[in-house]
């Protein structure tokens, strides 16, 4: 007689119940924490590169920063021309930027609308809803835009995987027990 | 040029590779943890934010209070605290040698720098780890007994798959 313990199969074993203990794992309260981040390190105004590291947001334009304090404004004429003029008020800007920070905020609108959704396994976090400026746009079209200009910021950094990763790994181990 | 920032753990050389790599999360949370209370590597309080600091609206954003000084802005910093490598009786903690903006600013709290000359009185030194500390953590993994061993094996295996599978489910996206 001989007995034979296949610490494979042991391994095996744990893996598959931890893949399934994944599944209850992913909730609404990580998905709420993980767009409350990235908002949060946008607002910082940092972005994220193809490697997955934090990094500082392209600062903003002259012109632009002129606009935001206000010394500046346009106005696109029948022929598609921008012609500037000097605007008789200062544009109110959120309280968590300055005209020359760069942080993909204005009114705060865009970053504000930021939400986790939870579908299955999946954190799906993205902008949300409708621009309440009267500009017919979208969130998401400004996310869009923002992005095309070089500012990265809808993707996570490694350090943010990393918390992440432990986050549900705690969440893991205590729904094995 | 800021140097390579790591430290090196000796832990007894008993540990299998998976032991180690369990150990080294614990290890790093605890770093994590304790910076988080506001306590540098011998626990002690690290110093006080300057004032031009806590007038920054960076300060405002991160929502920090001026009395509690955690090293975090982004968070982005103590999240990279990795294990760089490890074997029979030691492991490699700190951070990813090829991003040297990410160590200069890990240099600068921990010798007090901050893109100046290093000054001890505003060093918070928060990669490390005492004795005492690492005495609690590996109580947490024993091998005295084949019962002990059997399960610190099993716990080992828990954590790095947990870990594992959460970071694979992250990767994939």
């Amino acid at each position: 007689m001989s007995v034979k313990v296949n610490v494979g199969n042991i391994a095996k074993s744990i893996e598959d119940k931890i893949k399934k203990s994944v599944s209850i794992s992913v909730d609404q309260e990580l998905a709420n924490e993980t767009a409350e981040q990235i908002k949060k390190r946008t607002q910082l105004g940092f972005g994220v590169d193809d490697n997955g590291r934090q990094t500082k947001l392209k600062p903003l334009s002259m012109s632009y920063r002129a606009q935001r304090r206000g010394e500046i404004a346009f106005f696109t004429d029948e022929s598609g021309r921008k012609i500037p003029y000097i605007p008789s008020e200062k544009p109110t800007l959120s309280p968590y930027t300055s005209p020359a920070k760069s942080n993909l905020t204005k009114t705060g609108e865009m970053l504000e609308s930021i939400k986790g959704i939870v579908k299955d396994t999946s954190i799906f976090i993205n902008v949300t809803g409708k621009r309440r400026d009267g500009s017919g746009l979208t969130n998401e079209e400004v996310k869009e835009f923002v992005e095309q200009q070089g500012r990265e910021f809808m993707r996570l950094t490694n350090g943010e995987k990393n918390e992440l990763a432990r986050k549900l790994k705690d969440r893991i181990l205590r729904n094995l027990k | 040029m800021a140097s390579w920032q790591r430290v090196k753990v000796e832990i007894p050389k008993q540990y299998t590779p998976i032991e180690r790599v369990a150990i080294a999360n614990e290890i790093i949370e605890f770093m994590i943890k304790r910076t988080k209370s506001g306590k540098d590597v011998n626990g002690s309080s690290f110093p006080k934010y300057t004032q031009e600091y806590i007038n920054s609206k960076n300060f405002d954003i991160a929502g920090k209070s001026k009395g509690k000084v955690d090293l975090e802005l982004s968070g982005e910093m103590l999240n990279n605290i990795e294990l760089l490598s490890h074997g029979s009786g030691s492991l490699l903690i700190g951070f990813d040698k090829s991003d040297s903006e990410l160590n200069g600013k890990v240099e600068g709290n921990r010798i007090g720098s901050y893109g100046g000359e290093p000054d001890s009185e505003k060093a918070r030194d928060f990669l490390g780890i005492t004795n005492d500390d690492l005495e609690k953590i590996l109580k947490k993994f024993p091998k005295k007994t084949d019962q002990q061993e059997a399960n610190t094996r099993r716990k080992a295996i828990d954590i790095v798959t947990s870990l594992r599978s959460a970071r694979e489910e992250l990767d994939e996206r």
